[in-house]
């Protein structure tokens, strides 16, 4: 019982994770993109803790520590790629711009 | 004071971030004057780290005495210290050939100062690339150097937000791909250390994991390695300054393929494990893919998206040494790393001088340049003749080493690749230099400063001194580089390339 219950907390995270990671891409809108990238990376986290908190049967606390230093990290890389977002704000006037750029390119 | 050397070198450039940061908003002259000396501090310490490197082989440093590996641990090789200088050199060359640019614009002192905290936030998380041996403390270093490098883009043009974004978020993505492989290694190996993990896996023979965890390490690196190809980061390379782009398509972008080397090498340890056909397929595919960039290259009208081609071309070099694996292969490919480090850097600092704002710059700039400014004329043709292999030019020892391995290894199709592009680079050379020099009514190019020509220059002669004494180098930094199962010791002692080695 045990086993099934872990087994759908990592599916569930696995198909986060996979629906973050297909957001990536699909989003047009740079702050969706952003909470996709958070989602994604959480997702990582959360599916190692549940992979490694425990150790033949021993809690281990270093994927915790772990985890805590990887979060605290990400809130920051997550406020950097939120002054970048607003910097194109500011320039273009929109948080909607992948498309054009990308009809740019070509 | 000696034993703290190795930290010492990877914190000088992060500590002083703060502190030039701060000191912009008092006195450029203050602000220059502190970043020449930590430029001349780093010096020091890595002559000090070379001296010692050089005479006991490595050099450990456990963080807060933590022995690997529970702790993180800093080793210093050889070949990494070696690259560290260049790395340092390239920096500093980009900080003096910037002065100029930032004195035009006399009203932006705190952006000047920020460029510079940006550069060391940069130069200290490229050297913990080279130096940090634990996975985790990789990815830190990973996105710093990718958040200094999107800042660097900012602060260099404001209007690259959207570039600077995308190199930060496709980055960032890439790196938490990183991250995926290294809590997948946690959760196989229990450890972090990658020389522990090589030791694990070893132990466990597990194919699968390694395969697994290579495949997400490679796609970790594409966003960054693909930088700054036009086809992605369109305006990128007409809107941001030269030396921004000679840096960060520099010692960003070879660093990072040095780090990939690494970890598939002598952490994964991938080739010793039978690797799929469809794995095989793709790692051929990527060669031609890679040199695909010369012909878009040489079919640019701008000469700076000509570079930027070329700059992502060339990663084909390193990948097929890497691909062979042979020792002949492995010492030219490490020679064009640090062959490209300075060619790339000195072709975007070329184009610098050609443009005083960031715009296009259509090849017809080229003209006459070897008769109107002929040191500069001398250093393109060196970074040319290096980039097409043309002796003494270290470029040329590097592909003649790169053609020994393929022989070696009797892969006739690399082979083939390699020799046709290194044909097509010379009909690109001898273009360039019939441009350099015939067209004498050509449009004049504007004159430019010592401060943009001594770089160039240095790094020419940098090419040069690296092709005469290409054997020095070899022996003394390259060598012990590589697997241990290559170098001249009877009984190797790390696993290497399976059978292939027996």
């Amino acid at each position: 019982m045990i086993l099934n219950t872990l087994l759908i907390i990592r599916i569930s995270i696995l198909l986060l994770g996979l629906t973050a990671f297909y957001r990536l891409f699909a989003s047009t809108h740079l702050v969706k993109k952003i909470a996709a990238w958070a989602v994604f990376q959480a997702s990582i986290v959360l599916l190692w803790l549940s992979a490694s908190s425990h150790y033949h049967g021993q809690e281990n606390p270093i994927p915790r520590v772990v985890a805590f230093l990887i979060g605290v990290f990400s809130m920051g890389i997550l406020g950097i790629m939120l002054i970048f977002a607003l910097g194109v704000l500011r320039r273009r006037g929109s948080w909607e711009i992948e498309n054009k750029d990308a009809k740019r390119s070509t | 004071m000696k034993e703290h050397l190795p930290i010492l070198i990877l914190i000088l450039p992060l500590v002083s971030v703060p502190f030039i940061a701060g000191l912009s908003f008092t006195s450029n002259w203050m602000n220059r004057l502190f970043v020449l000396i930590v430029f001349t501090t780093g010096w020091v310490f890595g002559w000090e780290t070379l001296e010692g490197v050089l005479s006991n082989g490595l050099s450990f440093y456990n963080l807060g005495g933590w022995a690997a590996p529970w702790g993180i641990e800093v080793v210093l090789t050889p070949f990494t210290v070696f690259l560290a200088g260049w790395i340092w050199l390239i920096g500093m060359s980009t900080w003096f050939y910037g002065l100029p640019y930032w004195i035009l614009q006399r009203k932006e002192s705190v952006k000047e100062g920020l460029f510079n905290a940006f550069l060391f936030l940069l130069l200290g998380s490229v050297l913990g690339l080279l130096f940090l041996r634990d996975l985790l403390s990789l990815y830190f270093c990973l996105e710093t150097a990718l958040a200094a490098a999107a800042g660097l883009m900012v602060v260099g043009q404001a209007k690259n937000w959207a570039d600077g974004f995308y190199l930060f978020f496709w980055g960032s993505a890439g790196a938490s791909l990183l991250l995926l492989s290294a809590f997948f290694l946690y959760a196989s190996t229990g450890t972090l250390n990658l020389d522990d993990l090589l030791s694990q896996i070893f132990i466990s023979k597990n194919a699968a994991v390694v395969l697994t965890a290579g495949l997400l390490s490679v796609f970790a690196f594409v966003v960054p390695l693909t930088f700054p190809l036009p086809s992605f980061f369109s305006r990128l390379v007409s809107q941001t300054p030269s030396f921004v782009m000679g840096l960060l398509s520099s010692i960003l972008v070879r660093s990072l393929v040095y780090l990939l080397f690494i970890l598939l090498f002598f952490t994964l340890n991938l080739p010793g494990f039978h690797q799929p056909f469809w794995i095989l397929g793709f790692e051929y595919l990527l060669i031609p893919l890679l040199f695909w960039n010369f012909v878009l290259a040489f079919r640019q009208n701008d000469f700076q998206q000509s570079i930027a081609f070329i700059g992502v071309a060339q990663l084909g070099f390193l990948f097929v040494g890497f691909f062979l694996g042979n020792k002949s292969a492995l010492t030219g490919s490490l020679l064009e790393l640090l062959n490209q480090l300075l060619i790339v850097a000195g072709l975007f600092f070329i184009a610098g001088t050609l443009r005083a704002t960031p715009g296009v710059l259509p090849l017809s700039r080229l003209a006459g340049l070897g008769r109107q400014r002929p040191w500069t004329g001398l250093a393109l043709i060196v970074f040319a003749a290096s980039l097409v292999g043309i002796p003494p030019t270290c470029g040329s020892l590097g592909k003649w080493y790169l053609i020994q391995g393929a022989l070696e290894r009797n892969n006739w199709i690399l082979l083939v690749l390699v020799a046709a592009t290194v044909l097509l680079n010379l009909f690109y050379f001898i273009k360039l230099i019939v441009l350099i020099y015939e067209h004498r009514d050509a449009a004049a190019t504007e004159s430019s400063s010592i401060a943009s020509k001594i770089p160039i220059l240095i790094l020419a002669l940098g090419i040069i001194i690296l092709g005469v004494f290409h054997q020095t180098v070899i022996d003394r930094f390259i060598e012990p580089a590589l697997p241990k199962a290559f170098q001249n010791i009877s009984i190797p002692n790390v696993p290497f390339l399976g059978k292939q080695v027996e």
